[in-house]
């Protein structure tokens, strides 16, 4: 019983809900797998680099191209969901340009989630979990960050960890 | 030789290779703190003087970045008999680079040495003048010996390693405040394996105390806390709110940063000078090892809590500054990072297909090292590194033979130490100049310049008001000087051009003749 509570406090009562309900709904309208010409320009001002002999020409193609720059894209989405600063701390110090950060977890909540990781490794949950959340992050990532809905998906994910470590905190107490 | 000597063997090979192949030649230019600490070796090495002609000084001022004496010392010798250049004033970071991963071999074996012995970040500074990366192994030599007598109960390697660490703090700022932490954790924590007499505890103490008495001095002087003082988030410039809870909040997020996995794996340092372009401190993938470590210190099976508290405790100088995650001042966090991640891939190691995926990986991962340090980053960073100055000092070396004033913008960087660097000034006729200059080397921390060097000055150039003054030969901004606007002013005449690699004009070298 108290577990559910304090899950339906995070899930209704942690910034998060209510500040992705004032923002909105997209920051860019750019999808992951567009580039830009500003990034078509770099890729050929860094091949510009490897001039000089065959394999350094082939070396610079093979390391900077189209592709490389769209899984960057992908994996520049991915690592921002996996930072905790983006939950705890609106983002900061490593605030991303021309975008309005919002916090979503309070910060003081930090210390009860990472007591919440540690009993879902003692409850050997910590893969189950850790893979569902990996895979929701993956696809999201997808949609790039402009998609500030869907983010929200993450929520009940991180307030089951929340209520984890706040319920352990509470019977120890 | 047995099989494990012959592994480290291998190992330190590799590690080697890495940092030492092309040292001097390959990679970025040479950063002005380089230059600095490379010329202050020189002039110690020829006079026992640095370049104010301070007699043996515990802080190098030089153009107030007060480097701690460390590196200066130990690299007296290689300088004095190598000569003065870049792979000499280089040499002794790359060789602790090497000795690191000895180091890291003795407490975690193989898997954590080699990849210590690959790491983006560990290579990026083993390749640089870098102070805090001697620290640095100097510490983790201090580590070495601590673990040496946690297994021997030797009162010889407790004294060592309390020896081997005070003189890290010689090295670099964050081992001032990291060393005597993670010593507090340990010796709490460790406290049934300490010795209890109080005779073995003055044999323990004595040379380290007395070692570490001249820190003293280092931390309470205006020159020792200028740093600190400067660059925390509780200086004026730091604008920082007063409130404890804003204050909370940003310690907080400024200590947690230095955990993000975005951070660390992916986007890395923001500094142009202080990362290499496309790469983070670690390789993407080793994000998998670093989890699985971290799970394995939330089971329990990894119980070193020397590696522990240092993990926790290495971010903190970094924290307590406003700058986003400054892989320098952070640099003690990521050799216990490092052991993390192989110890989590060693968890993973049992499985024949993950050790294919990791070998396939780290030669790819090894290639884009490559790729990024000897093509892209030197060309693209060329600017923030510095890389023009080498020949800017050239030319500026010919034209003093026949020119009668040459003023050298000081705006750009600074400009006199790496003249007095590339053209291998004379320490004792620097000297004749800076020891007529008037400033309380030890207490003011405010800028002390020389104007000239003969015929050569180093002055801001307000190019509108300076382009009258006829014979005089400027080394000016590019910027400021846009060709169009001298081609057409027949005043003016373009002696040279000094160029980034990519063939952006950086200096322009004019003089006005009539």
């Amino acid at each position: 019983m108290v577990g559910r509570i304090v899950f339906v406090f995070w899930i209704f009562l942690s910034p998060w809900l209510w500040n992705t309900l004032r923002r909105p709904v997209l920051i860019s309208s750019y999808p992951i797998w567009r580039l830009g010409e500003t990034e078509i320009d770099q890729i050929n001002y860094y091949r510009d680099t490897y001039k000089g002999n065959y394999w350094s020409e082939l070396l610079g193609k093979v390391s900077l191209n189209k592709v490389e720059k769209i899984w960057g894209h992908w994996g520049s989405n991915f690592f921002t969901y996996l930072d905790l600063n983006y939950y705890f701390f609106a983002n900061h110090p490593r605030e991303r340009i021309g975008v309005v950060e919002i916090q979503r977890l309070y910060f003081w909540s930090l210390p009860i989630f990472l007591i919440g990781l540690w009993a879902l490794v003692k409850k050997k949950l910590f893969k189950i979990w850790f893979s569902s959340f990996l895979g929701l992050v993956g696809l999201i990532s997808l949609f790039g960050l402009q998609g500030v809905w869907v983010e929200i998906l993450l929520l009940p994910m991180m307030a089951v960890v929340l209520t984890l470590g706040a319920t352990y905190v509470f019977k120890r107490r | 030789m047995s099989l494990k000597g012959g592994k480290l063997l291998i190992i330190l090979a590799i590690a080697g290779v890495i940092r030492l192949w092309g040292l001097g030649e390959l990679g970025m230019g040479f950063f002005r703190d380089e230059a600095a600490l490379g010329y202050n070796i020189y002039s110690m090495a020829l006079t026992g003087k640095d370049e104010f002609a301070k007699t043996f000084p515990i802080i190098f001022r030089s153009f107030e970045v007060f480097f701690l004496p460390l590196y200066v010392y130990l690299s007296v010798p290689i300088v004095w008999v190598l000569g003065l250049s870049v792979f000499s004033t280089r040499l002794l970071s790359a060789i602790a680079g090497v000795v690191a991963v000895g180091g890291v071999y003795y407490l975690a074996r193989t898997l954590p040495a080699i990849l210590l012995a690959i790491s983006p970040w560990h290579v990026f500074f083993s390749r640089g003048t870098f102070e805090g990366n001697l620290a640095l192994t100097v510490f983790l030599l201090g580590v070495c010996f601590w673990v040496k007598y946690l297994k021997d109960r030797k009162l010889k390697y407790l004294s060592i390693s309390l020896l081997t660490t005070v003189i890290s703090m010689y090295g670099y700022q964050s081992e001032r405040l990291v060393v005597p932490l993670w010593w507090m954790c340990n010796l709490a924590i460790y406290k049934k394996d300490l010795p209890r007499k109080f005779v073995e505890w003055f044999k323990v103490l004595l040379f380290p105390v007395l070692l570490g008495l001249p820190l003293l001095f280092v931390w309470f002087s205006p020159a020792g806390l200028h740093r600190a003082s400067g660059v925390s988030l509780f200086s004026v410039n730091a604008n920082t709110s007063k409130s404890v809870v804003n204050l909370a909040w940003k310690i907080g997020a400024m200590y947690s940063h230095y955990f993000s996995p975005k951070n660390l794996f992916w986007e890395g340092d923001y500094d142009k000078q202080r990362s290499l372009v496309e790469m983070s401190v670690f390789y993407w993938w080793w994000i998998v090892g670093w989890i699985n470590g971290i799970i394995l210190i939330f089971k329990n099976k990894v119980k070193d809590w020397w590696l522990v508290s240092w993990w926790l405790l290495s971010p903190i100088p970094a924290a307590l500054t406003p700058d986003t995650f400054h892989t320098y001042r952070s640099l003690m966090f990521y050799i216990p990072n490092t052991i993390i991640i192989g110890l989590g891939f060693k968890d993973l190691f049992k499985s024949k297909v993950f050790r294919i995926l990791f070998l396939s990986a780290s030669v790819f991962s090894l290639v884009q090292l490559f790729s990024t340090y000897v093509y892209l980053t030197p060309m693209i960073r060329a600017k923030d590194w510095d890389q023009p100055f080498k020949e800017t000092a050239a030319k500026v070396s010919s034209l003093l033979k026949t020119e009668k004033k040459i003023v050298w913008d000081r705006r750009i960087s600074e400009p006199y130490i790496q003249y007095l660097f590339w053209s291998k000034y004379d320490p004792v006729k620097l000297h004749a100049v800076t020891k007529n200059l008037e400033f309380d080397y030890y207490g003011s921390v405010g800028e002390v310049r020389f104007s000239h060097l003969d015929k050569l000055y180093f002055e801001p150039i307000n190019w509108g008001a300076r382009k009258r003054e006829v014979g005089t030969v400027f080394v000016v901004d590019a910027a400021d000087t846009p060709e169009s606007s001298i081609v057409t002013d027949e005043r003016l005449k373009i002696i040279d051009r000094i160029s980034l690699p990519d063939g952006r004009r950086f200096f322009n070298v004019v003089k006005v003749i009539n």
